[in-house]
C-alpha cells in the first residue's frame, strides 16, 4: 500500500502542471489584449495621440511581463500560482486573493453543510431501502428519489421561492443573501438562527440531487454486499440481523460511497453558481459568474485554478481513503 | 454412413443426419436480441422510450403543429400580386427604361451590363405576375416580354446591323405603350386572380427540417415494411441505415439548392384584412407563432385560447415550448454524440495500448475532471458567442471524461482476452481489433452512460439558458423561458410548464438509461 500511496502522490505533479498549463493557455489565448484591458477606460478617455496610448500600453505590458517569451510567462504564472498571487482584479483593482478569501468561507459553508447532510440522510435511506427491498416504503422511496434526481435544481429553487418565499403564497424563508440586513446587531444565538434560516432553501437545493444519487448507489451497493457469501455465513453463525447489517455489510458497501465523493466535488462549484445567483448569496460561485460576465480574467482564472486544486485534493483524499480500506489496491489494476 | 449399433441395454434413438447443404443452420439470438428482450420486460423503460420518441416527433413536426403560418391555403394572394405589380410599375420598368436611355446616350459597357440585370428583373416580375393569373390573362402578360427583350437586344448592337433595325427611340416608345397597356389591363383592382394552392408552412422549411422529416418518414416506412424486405437488406443493419439516411440526405441537399424563402408575412393579419382571399385555409392545431406578441394578452393564464397561457410579451407558451423542444433534444443528442466520440477515442487508446499512453491519457482525464465543468462552459461561452453549435461543442468537450473512463475500464478488461490474442495472431491491425472486435463487446455500458449523459446535457443546456448564456436566436429554449419567468414569479404557468417539460424529458432519459443498465446486467434472470 505504501508504494501505491507514493506513486499516487507523485502522479499529482503532472496533473498540477497540466492544470496550470491549461489555465495559462486560456489566459493567453483569450480574446482581448490584457494590457489594453488593464488600462481600459483611462486610455479611451484620453483623446490625444495614439502614439501616447501605444506607449502606455507597451509600458503596461513590460510591467506585467507580457512582452517576455511565452515559456518565461508560463514560469511566472507557475510561481504566482504557488504563492497564490493571482494579481489584481480588472474591475476594482483589489487583490484577487482578497476577494476570494472573502467569499470562499461562504461557499465552503454551503457546500460542506450540504455534503454532510447528503451523506447523513443518504446512508440510512440506502440501508433501509436495501434491507427492506420490495416493500412499499422501498418502492415509494425509489420512485421519489428518482424523481428528485431528475429535477433541475434551478427549477426547484424557483418554485421554492415562488411558493415559500413571499409573493402570493407563503412567506416562510427569506430568499436572498445569507443574513438579514440587521444581522450584526443580533445576539449570537439569534444570529445563528438567522443564518440558518437563510441557508435552508439554498442548502436544500444543493443537497437533494446528491442525496438521491448517493442513496441509490448506497442501496445498490448494499444489495450487492448482502448477497455475498460471508453475509450468509454471518447469519448462519447466529448473529443478529442488526449486527450482520451494521457490522459486516455496511463497512464493505461504504467503500464505493467514499469514492463517490470524488464525483460530487466538481459538481459542487457548478451547482453553486446557479444556486448562488438565484439566491444572491455572496459566494465564490457568484463571484466567478460576475467575473465571467464582466470579463475579469484574473478572477476567472484564479477561481478555476483554485477549484481545480480543491477537486484534485478531493480526488486524492478519496483515492487514499479507498487505499486505506482496500489494501490490495495497486495502480495497475485501476 | 452405417450406424454402429449401440450396446444392448441402451435405447438410444438413431441420430438424425442433417444434410449440410440444406441452407444455413437456424440463426440463434444475438446479444442485442437478448438485451432487447430483457429491456422490454421493464415497462417503465419501454414507456420512457416511446415518450422520447413522441418528443422527437413533436420536435420534428413543430412547423405543422404550432405556427402562425397556415399549412395550406387555397385562394388568391391579393397582397403579393399588388406588391409585385407595384414593384414592376415603380421599379422594374422605369429602371430598365432608364438603362436603355443611358445606353442610347452613350453609357458604355457598364450600362450594358446593368441592362441585362434589369431585364432579368422585369422578366421575373412579369412571370410571377403571370403565375398568379388565370391562363388567358397570363399569356397576355407574357406577350409583352418580347418587346422588352428586343429593346435590350437592339441597344446592344452597333454598326450596320443596328441601322437595319428600328431605332432605339421607336423601341422606347413601344415600351411606353407596354407600360400603359399593362397598367390599365392588369392593375390589381381590375383583374381576378386565380385561386391556387399555397403551402406556406412547407416553403418555409429549412434543409435540416426536410432531412429529419424525410428520415422519419423513411424510418416509418422501413418499420412498416420490415417483413417484406428482401433478404440482403433485412439481414444487414448497415444496408437499412443507408436506405433510411441516404435519400433524405439527397433530398435535403436538393432542397438547399433552391433559394431560401424568408417568409415573414403575418398570414393571420393578411387573411383578416383581405390581402389574401381564401376559400380554404388550414392552420396548424396551435395557430400561434413563437414571436407573435400581442401585448394586450400578456400574462394570461391557461385558457381555451392559449392552452397553457402566455408569457410577458403576450406570446403563446405552448408554441414556444414545442419549438423549444427542438433545442433541448438536439443539444442533448449532439453534445453527447460529440463526447462519446472523444471518450471512445481517448478510452480505447488508453485501454488498449496501456503503458505510458495509458498514464498520460489518465492524467489528461484527471485534469479534465478537476476543472469545474459548468464554470468552464460558462467561461468559454462568455468568450465566444453562445450559438447553438458552440453550446453543443462546449458541453461535448467538457463531458467526455466519464465515457473515457468507462471505455478504458472495458478495454482494460477485454484486451487481455483470448479473442484479442487470436486476432493479433491472425495479424489483424490494431485499429481493426479495436473497432471491429473489442468495441462492439464493450458498447453496452457506453449506451447506458450515453443515455444518462443526454439527460445531464439537457439539464446543462437549460441551466445555461436560465443564466442567460443560452441561445439568443428567436427559437426559445425551455431554460430560456424559465429565465424570463424569473422576473414574473407570480404567473405560475410560466415557471411550472417549462420546468415540467425539462423534468419529464430528463426522467425519461434516466429511465431509459436505467432500463438498458438492467437489461445488460448478466445477473438478472432472463
Amino acid at each position: 500500500m505504501k508504494t501505491y500511496l507514493l506513486k499516487r502522490l507523485l502522479l499529482i505533479i503532472p496533473t498540477i502542471l497540466g492544470i496550470s498549463l491549461i489555465t495559462f493557455a486560456i489566459i493567453r489565448f483569450a480574446p482581448g489584449d490584457p494590457a489594453a484591458m488593464k488600462i481600459g477606460s483611462s486610455v479611451e478617455g484620453s483623446i490625444g495621440d495614439t502614439q501616447v496610448a501605444a506607449e502606455i500600453i507597451e509600458k503596461t505590458r513590460q510591467q506585467f511581463g507580457l512582452d517576455k517569451p511565452i515559456p518565461v510567462q508560463y514560469w511566472m504564472w507557475l510561481r504566482s500560482i504557488v504563492t497564490l498571487n493571482f494579481g489584481r482584479s480588472y474591475k476594482d483593482n483589489r487583490l484577487v486573493m482578497d476577494k476570494i478569501w472573502e467569499r470562499l468561507p461562504i461557499t465552503l459553508q454551503l457546500n460542506i453543510i450540504s455534503l454532510f447532510l447528503t451523506y447523513l440522510f443518504a446512508i440510512p435511506l440506502g440501508i433501509y431501502s436495501a434491507t427492506h427491498q420490495y416493500s412499499a416504503p422501498d418502492k415509494v422511496m425509489t420512485v421519489g428519489l428518482f424523481v428528485l434526481y431528475s429535477l433541475p435544481s434551478f427549477w426547484v429553487a424557483t418554485i421554492l421561492i415562488l411558493f415559500l418565499g413571499g409573493g402570493d403564497y407563503w412567506h416562510i424563508f427569506p430568499i436572498s443573501g445569507i443574513s438579514s440586513l440587521d444581522a450584526e446587531h443580533l445576539a449570537r444565538w439569534a444570529w445563528l438562527k438567522d443564518r440558518a434560516w437563510h441557508l435552508v432553501l439554498p442548502v436544500f437545493c444543493l443537497t437533494y440531487g446528491g442525496l438521491a444519487y448517493i442513496s441509490r448507489q448506497m442501496r445498490a451497493g448494499m444489495l450487492e454486499t448482502i448477497r455475498q457469501d460471508y453475509i450468509r455465513t454471518a447469519r448462519a453463525k447466529g448473529l443478529s440481523e442488526r449486527a450482520v447489517v451494521f457490522k459486516h455489510a455496511l463497512r464493505n458497501s461504504l467503500i464505493p460511497i467514499i469514492t463517490l465523493l470524488a464525483d460530487l466535488l466538481p459538481a459542487m462549484l457548478g451547482g453553486s453558481v446557479i444556486i448562488e445567483s438565484i439566491f444572491t448569496i455572496p459566494g465564490m460561485g457568484l463571484l466567478g459568474f460576475e467575473a465571467i460576465l464582466s470579463r475579469d480574467y484574473p478572477v476567472v482564472m484564479a477561481i478555476s485554478t483554485i477549484a481545480a486544486f480543491l477537486t484534485l485534493i478531493g480526488l486524492l483524499l478519496s483515492d487514499l481513503c479507498y487505499a486505506l480500506v482496500n489494501p490490495t489496491i495497486s495502480l495497475e489494476a485501476q | 454412413m452405417a450406424a454402429i449399433p449401440p450396446p444392448s441395454g441402451y435405447d438410444l434413438p438413431a441420430a438424425p443426419i442433417v444434410p449440410l447443404t440444406d441452407g444455413a443452420p437456424p440463426k440463434g439470438e444475438s446479444y442485442w436480441d437478448l438485451v432487447l428482450r430483457q429491456y422490454r420486460r421493464n415497462h417503465l423503460a419501454v414507456a420512457s422510450f416511446f415518450f422520447v420518441l413522441a418528443l422527437y416527433a413533436i420536435a420534428i413536426t413543430a412547423p405543422f403543429l404550432a405556427d402562425n403560418r397556415p399549412i395550406v391555403f387555397h385562394g388568391a394572394y391579393q397582397g403579393m400580386y399588388r406588391e409585385l405589380f407595384d414593384e414592376w410599375r415603380r421599379g422594374g420598368h422605369p429602371e430598365l427604361v432608364q438603362g436603355l436611355e443611358a445606353v442610347r446616350d452613350g453609357g458604355g459597357s457598364d450600362a450594358a451590363a446593368q441592362l441585362l440585370r434589369r431585364l432579368a428583373t422585369v422578366e421575373r416580375q412579369l412571370t410571377q405576375l403571370a403565375s398568379q393569373l388565370p391562363a388567358d390573362p397570363a399569356d397576355r402578360v407574357l406577350s409583352y416580354l418580347p418587346k422588352y427583350q428586343e429593346a435590350v437586344q437592339r441597344s446592344r448592337l452597333e454598326g450596320d446591323t443596328a441601322s437595319a433595325l428600328p431605332s432605339l427611340d421607336t423601341q422606347l416608345q413601344a415600351l411606353q405603350q407596354n407600360f400603359r397597356e399593362i397598367s390599365e389591363q392588369f392593375a390589381p383592382n381590375r383583374v381576378t386572380l386565380e385561386q391556387k394552392l399555397y403551402w406556406p408552412a412547407l416553403t418555409s422549411l429549412h434543409a435540416v427540417d426536410i432531412f429529419f422529416l424525410t428520415t422519419a418518414v423513411f424510418l416509418i416506412l422501413l418499420w412498416l415494411l420490415r417483413r417484406v424486405l428482401p433478404a440482403p437488406i433485412a439481414g444487414s443493419w448497415r444496408a437499412q441505415l443507408l436506405l433510411v439516411v441516404l435519400p433524405p440526405l439527397i433530398l435535403a441537399a436538393l432542397w438547399s439548392r433552391s433559394p431560401e424563402v424568408f417568409d415573414t408575412l403575418d398570414y393571420k393579419q393578411q387573411l383578416f384584412n383581405g390581402e389574401i382571399e381564401n376559400t380554404m385555409a388550414l392552420f396548424p392545431p396551435i395557430p400561434y407563432g413563437i414571436n407573435e406578441d400581442h401585448l394586450e394578452d400578456k400574462f394570461q393564464g391557461p385558457s381555451s385560447r392559449h392552452r397553457i397561457g402566455t408569457d410577458g410579451n403576450g406570446r403563446d407558451l405552448l408554441t414556444r415550448m414545442i419549438w423549444g423542444s427542438r433545442i433541448s433534444l438536439s443539444v442533448g443528442f449532439v453534445a453527447v454524440a460529440i463526447y462519446v466520440v472523444i471518450g471512445i477515442l481517448v478510452g480505447t487508446l488508453a485501454g488498449y495500448f496501456r503503458g505510458w499512453v495509458d498514464l498520460t491519457l489518465s492524467r489528461a482525464i484527471e485534469i479534465m475532471i478537476c476543472f469545474p465543468a459548468f464554470f468552464l462552459i460558462l467561461a468559454v461561452l462568455a468568450f465566444l458567442q453562445p450559438s447553438m453549435w458552440n453550446i453543443m461543442v462546449v458541453i461535448g468537450i467538457t463531458g467526455w471524461t466519464t465515457e473515457a473512463r468507462l471505455v478504458r475500464g472495458e478495454f482494460l478488461r477485454l484486451a487481455g482476452q483470448e479473442f484479442v490474442l487470436a486476432a493479433k495472431g491472425l495479424g489483424v491491425s490494431d485499429w481493426r481489433i479495436i473497432f471491429r472486435h473489442i468495441l462492439p463487446n464493450g458498447l453496452a455500458p457506453l449506451l447506458v452512460s450515453a443515455s444518462f449523459g443526454i439527460a445531464s446535457a439537457i439539464l446543462i443546456e437549460s441551466a445555461l439558458s436560465f443564466l442567460g448564456f443560452g441561445i439568443s436566436i428567436p427559437i426559445p429554449s425551455w431554460g430560456g423561458i424559465l429565465n424570463e419567468a424569473r422576473e414574473s414569479f407570480r404567473y405560475w404557468w410560466i415557471t411550472i410548464f417549462p420546468g415540467l417539460a425539462i423534468f419529464s424529458t430528463v426522467t425519461a432519459y434516466n429511465l431509459i438509461g436505467e432500463g438498458i443498465r438492467d437489461a445488460i446486467d448478466p445477473r438478472l434472470k432472463l
